[in-house]
């Protein structure tokens, strides 16, 4: 519901071309602003309802918004836009009692209607690419087009494999709207999906499955990661296990997929805003707090909301996503800005664990050096408290919980909290060059 | 898939006896497998994917077979001076079978790590710690990798750091 009050006001407002982001972002470039509200006030013809029931009314526009062209940024190489690119996220309690979950809401439609359903508690992902949504979240009217697999009469599948666990699923398309931008007919996985045969072995042996709200302490996962797809080219050449499936006669195969019909980063599909995001969350204090409210902004330099300014760009390796941290005379070359890690992970010896965490006596201040591809580095100081502690406070945001491990350094998190965070999407144009790249 | 680790010490100097034999790939983890008079196991290879070959750094106990798949999984299993193999690694573009590679062990795995999933580190790593089974794995972007070890079977000389 607040992100529909949110796109109704800032339609209205558009009419005077004096545009604000929603949840806390800045104003708009006016030039920019009269040239994009004039054409197509977007956000007021984006479906939008509450749960499970379809939104009265307007047709879909399922690709919204003339990009502002070059004749209002002649400097930039980002097209300028007005619309709504602000989407409101937090870190609170959860059922599962697990900390550090940074999640959002998500609206999908039913590609190119006003068939949609807004589903809340979707964990935001730096750390991996496209929506996943548990089919028991969805309301049985939403019935979205299953992506066809290569071989004829079969339906495509998903085994997608994280850290944590796999979830196995179906390939569909939906209009994903966040905020006032839409990824149109984008491929997502729908998590425990009925329609399709049970999970295949072969997929059910890559460990943990995460099937349900419980395992996945969420209803799904929104990867907004440097990728434009989850997997990529390698999916589309080899059938590899664990990864896409073609599913018919109640069987499902290892297949290929072509990169289009995987499971797609939403941004990269967005008709503006699409080159990456900011994501900004409020310091905490060594304790934790109880919980945090931020804001996830789509683009970068596509408004004035956005802006990299005076943020250090560390561009990363455009196969891997990696850059490099040194750390206590160590360099490790797998490392990344992860909000999808409740934690900082990373070697040290010098401190007490507990279990897979660190459990200092007292908060202990490190530095590190984050490196780009091209050399470029930032300083970064941070500190690590008492898990134990943490844990025990009752606060769900905690900005000192860091564990142990090995041979790679993963910002996760509690890195975000205080800064404003870009992850730029690969083979996209922005002004400090193309992505994959970090910028704070 | 390129991976930007950099190669450790260890490795550096780990003399790879390149001999390539015949018998199960993708031995298990706490089973024996047959070590010949030369120091090598017994593996096979399969179609597109390179032979299994024993590793031995020069200067330590540590001895590993390693095969790389098909699609570019790279595994490996350190096995004791006696045959036994006391641990597994895995790295690559895709999650490898690791049912096969814990074997028996693979059922407890998933039993406490999802006794640990409240309190677990997230979406894109997990850890088993408990006194007869280590097992942590990492999902980074697009790379897959883990290890997996019996700390009560790692041999003299040989620590956790070892298996990579």
């Amino acid at each position: 519901m607040r992100n529909q009050t949110c796109v109704l006001i800032t339609a209205i407002i558009a009419v005077s071309a004096t545009m604000f982001g929603c949840g806390g972002g800045g104003s708009n470039d006016s030039t920019s602003a009269a040239a994009t509200g004039a054409s197509s006030p977007t956000a007021a013809s984006a479906p939008l309802a509450s749960s499970g029931a379809p939104a009265a009314g307007t047709p879909a526009a399922a690709v919204p918004a003339q990009p502002a062209t070059s004749a209002s940024a002649p400097a930039s190489t980002v097209a300028q836009s007005t619309t709504p690119n602000v989407v409101p996220i937090t870190v609170a309690q959860i059922a599962t009692g697990t900390r550090n979950m940074l999640q959002a809401s998500v609206t999908i439609c039913v590609p190119g209607t006003s068939t949609c359903q807004t589903i809340d508690n979707i964990q935001v992902d730096t750390g991996s690419q496209g929506l996943r949504i548990l089919a028991s979240a969805l309301a049985p009217t939403l019935v979205l087009p299953s992506v066809a697999a290569a071989s004829t009469g079969s339906t495509a599948a998903s085994c997608t494999v994280f850290g944590s666990g796999y979830t196995w699923g179906s390939v569909r398309t939906a209009d994903v709207h966040l905020a006032g931008l839409v990824a149109a007919a984008t491929s997502i996985q729908v998590i425990s999906d009925p329609a399709i045969p049970a999970v295949p072995t072969d997929c059910s042996n890559s460990g943990l499955p995460m099937l349900t709200a419980t395992a996945l302490r969420s209803n799904g996962i929104l990867g907004v990661g440097p990728f434009r797809a989850d997997c990529g080219s390698g999916c589309a050449v080899t059938a590899l296990p664990r990864w896409y499936y073609g599913c018919s006669s109640g069987a499902c195969v290892a297949a290929t997929l072509p990169v289009a019909q995987q499971v797609t980063n939403p941004i990269s599909r967005f008709a503006t805003d699409n080159n990456g995001l900011v994501i900004e969350l409020p310091a905490v204090a060594a304790a934790g707090a109880a919980s945090v409210t931020g804001t996830m902004t789509f683009g970068i330099d596509s408004q004035s909301n956005n802006l990299l300014g005076s943020a250090q760009v560390l561009p990363s390796n455009s196969m891997t996503g990696f850059v490099a941290t040194t750390f206590q005379g160590q360099t490790y070359g797998t490392s990344f800005i992860d909000s999808g890690s409740n934690g900082l992970f990373f070697p040290l010896s010098s401190v007490p664990r507990c279990g897979f965490w660190f459990c200092p006596t007292t908060v202990q201040s490190l530095d590190a050096t984050v490196a780009g591809i091209n050399g470029a580095t930032s300083n970064v100081t941070f500190t690590i408290g008492n898990a134990t502690s943490l844990f025990a406070s009752g606060n769900y945001a905690l900005g000192n919980l860091a564990g142990s491990a090995s041979n790679y350094f993963d910002w996760g998190l509690p890195f975000f909290f205080g800064r404003r965070v870009f992850t730029a999407i690969e083979a996209s144009a922005t002004p400090a060059g193309n992505g994959p790249y970090y910028a704070f | 898939m390129p991976h930007l680790k950099s190669l450790s010490p260890l490795r550096a100097i780990a003399a790879a006896l390149m001999i390539a034999a015949s018998g199960p790939t993708h031995a298990q983890l706490g089973t024996t497998v047959a070590i010949d008079a030369s120091g090598t196991s017994s593996s096979s290879s399969t179609p597109g994917a390179t032979a299994a070959v024993m590793h031995q750094a020069s200067n330590s106990a540590v001895r590993w077979q390693e095969s790389t798949d098909a699609n570019q999984i790279r595994v490996r299993q350190y096995v004791s001076s006696s045959g036994q193999v006391y641990a597994v690694s895995w790295d690559g573009p895709a999650m490898p079978d690791v049912a096969v590679l814990l074997g028996t062990w693979f059922d407890r795995y998933r039993q406490d790590a999802s006794a640990a999933l409240p309190n677990a580190s997230g979406l894109h790593s997990s850890r088993v710690s408990s006194s007869d089974l280590m097992v942590e794995t990492a999902v980074r972007l697009r790379d897959f990798n883990g290890r997996a070890w019996l700390p009560s079977a790692l041999p003299a000389g040989v620590t956790a750091a070892d298996i990579e």
